[in-house]
């Protein structure tokens, strides 16, 4: 019950902040300017559809953006010492955690759809045809889900035990653009391997481990 | 747990790094008392309310609410629990009524019992005003006020207060401490800090004074006063143009002279001197000189004069 009403107190408190308005709309309208500006430098991006383009942007972007924003919020608050009037109460210092975590993914996974539901609307509008390139565009959004999920969880680990924003959001910036690496690593060794299998194992595996860690760690430290 | 919680504190101890914050610090909270607690900053005052409130998880030796170790899962103290820290903040989008409600069902109670409740803190706090108010553009005061309603929203049966008085006037200092008897005269169990010793003085029903790390003594102001043997004050004060005082320096049961303004000076009395007689030996020797006296108060030292003499430092 109480993950519960952390997790809603954290999602309010993306929209009274603006976080949800700036993700939700910010998202999709970055791609769609990608879509249309980009090409002017990249003639080869013409022939490419939205939808194809708003996974590939978000698979770019999404890992450091989950990771960067979590983190320095983490900081932020914990800086102020916001967390203590929540630990002195019946809070789990675990609901605390997977109640942040749960939240941010849940506004970046909202963003993702919104972003990828516009360029298909799009493409349909403009008779683009981005089914040929579905295969693509699932494995790019699975892939990039998995990466923001493990970048959430080990932003969760950085904001917990790092005192700074602006180094917390470095080591953020440098810690998404790895994961989203991680379940490319077959394509390394095998161009035509499927990343999508790694994607969801690895996605699961890491972002637990690093939840646990957080979670073990900041039970036995002095807030 | 009932509504009248007593606390002890047994041999606790607290260390970081080579820095020792708390050394076998022993005491014991009654149920509905008072309880205050002064000492330099970095004496460990805060360290100790963070362990009482669970903040802090490791340390040395037992805390017991109740009977029950603090560390216990089923020691039930969170539900009974208010703590206003010394330094707290709010997430920047939140309002009053915001942090109170959310802070409130954490604390157990319902959409319904908030609805009564938080118009009652807020009335209690005189924060009505300001509750749909982000917290971050209200002056330090308020926000201090608003971290008191926080901690006594669900009506706590042990409420913690770490500098309860601290960015707050005057005015609003005096509703606090009247509030805080208040909660004390209805079973509230009240463990304080604070670096107004007359706030202190005032409230509290036994001081604990805490320096590095230890526990000089526990006791009633008059206890203190007694422990730290700190001698009663007279105050003189002339009439302009009176013949100047006589010199006090060397009489019996006389340690001090102090000149606080050309007609008005204290005479501090040693701890052991007899009050009466002193008193009169130097109503005497006033007279003698042919003094025009306009005032003579004999006053008592306020535990801010304990404190200084014994511990020194800020408080």
């Amino acid at each position: 019950m109480t993950v519960g009403l952390l997790y809603a107190d954290e999602m309010r408190g993306f929209y009274k902040s603006y976080v949800m308005l700036a993700l939700w709309v910010g998202l999709p309208a970055l791609t769609i300017a990608i879509h249309f500006l980009q090409p002017l430098i990249e003639p080869a991006m013409r022939d490419w559809s939205l939808s194809y383009v708003v996974s590939i942007t978000i698979a770019g972007i999404g890992g450091p953006l989950a990771s960067v924003s979590l983190s320095a919020s983490i900081v932020s608050e914990r800086n102020q010492k916001v967390y203590e009037l929540f630990l002195i109460r019946p809070v789990r210092r675990s609901s605390l955690i997977l109640a942040k975590f749960a939240a941010t993914y849940t506004c970046l996974v909202v963003a993702t759809v919104i972003s990828l539901a516009s360029g298909m609307v799009i493409d349909s509008w403009l008779g683009a045809p981005f089914e040929s390139l579905w295969n693509e565009i699932v494995t790019s959004v699975v892939v990039t889900l998995s990466a923001m999920a493990m970048a959430c969880a080990g932003a969760v680990l950085i904001g917990m035990f790092v005192s700074s924003v602006a180094l917390a959001s470095i080591v953020s910036i440098f810690g998404g653009e790895i994961l989203i690496l991680v379940p490319m690593l077959p394509n390394y060794f095998d161009p035509s391997a499927d990343p999508v299998p790694l994607a969801i194992v690895s996605g699961l595996v890491i972002t637990s481990l690093f939840l646990v860690l957080t979670i073990y760690l900041f039970n036995h430290r002095q807030i | 747990m009932s509504k009248s919680i007593s606390v002890k504190f047994d041999g606790v101890s607290k260390r970081y790094g080579d820095v020792v914050a708390l050394d076998q610090v022993s005491f014991e909270i009654g149920a509905g008392e008072v309880f205050g607690y002064i000492g330099p900053n970095g004496a460990g005052k805060t360290t100790t309310m963070k362990i009482l409130v669970g903040l802090i998880p490791s340390f040395g030796g037992s805390v017991f609410v109740n009977g029950h170790d603090v560390r216990a899962k089923e020691s039930g103290l969170h539900r009974v629990l208010g703590y206003l820290p010394q330094e707290a903040g709010f997430q920047e989008w939140r309002t009053v009524d915001s942090v109170l409600r959310t802070l409130g069902r954490l604390s157990g109670l319902s959409q319904q019992e908030l609805n009564e409740r938080i118009p009652q803190v807020l009335d209690l706090t005189r924060l009505s005003d300001v509750r749909y108010k982000r917290v971050v553009h209200l002056s330090g005061g308020t926000i201090q006020k608003v971290r008191l309603a926080q901690a006594i929203l669900h009506d706590p049966g042990l409420i913690v207060l770490d500098e309860p008085m601290s960015e707050l006037d005057p005015e609003t200092r005096h509703q606090v401490r009247v509030m805080i008897r208040d909660m004390a005269n209805k079973g509230t169990t009240v463990f304080l800090s604070s670096h107004i010793l007359s706030d202190v003085q005032d409230i509290a029903d036994r001081i604990g004074v805490l320096n590095h790390g230890h526990m000089l003594k526990v006791g009633t102001p008059d206890e203190l006063q007694s422990h730290f043997q700190v001698g009663n004050v007279v105050e003189v004060i002339l009439n302009r143009g009176s013949h100047p005082l006589p010199s006090f320096e060397s009489v019996d049961g006389i340690e001090r002279v102090e000149e606080m303004a050309s007609n008005r000076t204290l005479i501090h009395m040693t701890h052991q001197s007899n009050v009466d007689a002193t008193m009169g030996l130097i109503l005497r020797m006033l007279v003698q000189s042919g003094c025009q006296v306009r005032n003579l108060n004999l006053t008592r030292p306020s535990l801010e004069e304990v404190y200084l003499r014994f511990v020194g430092g800020e408080p």
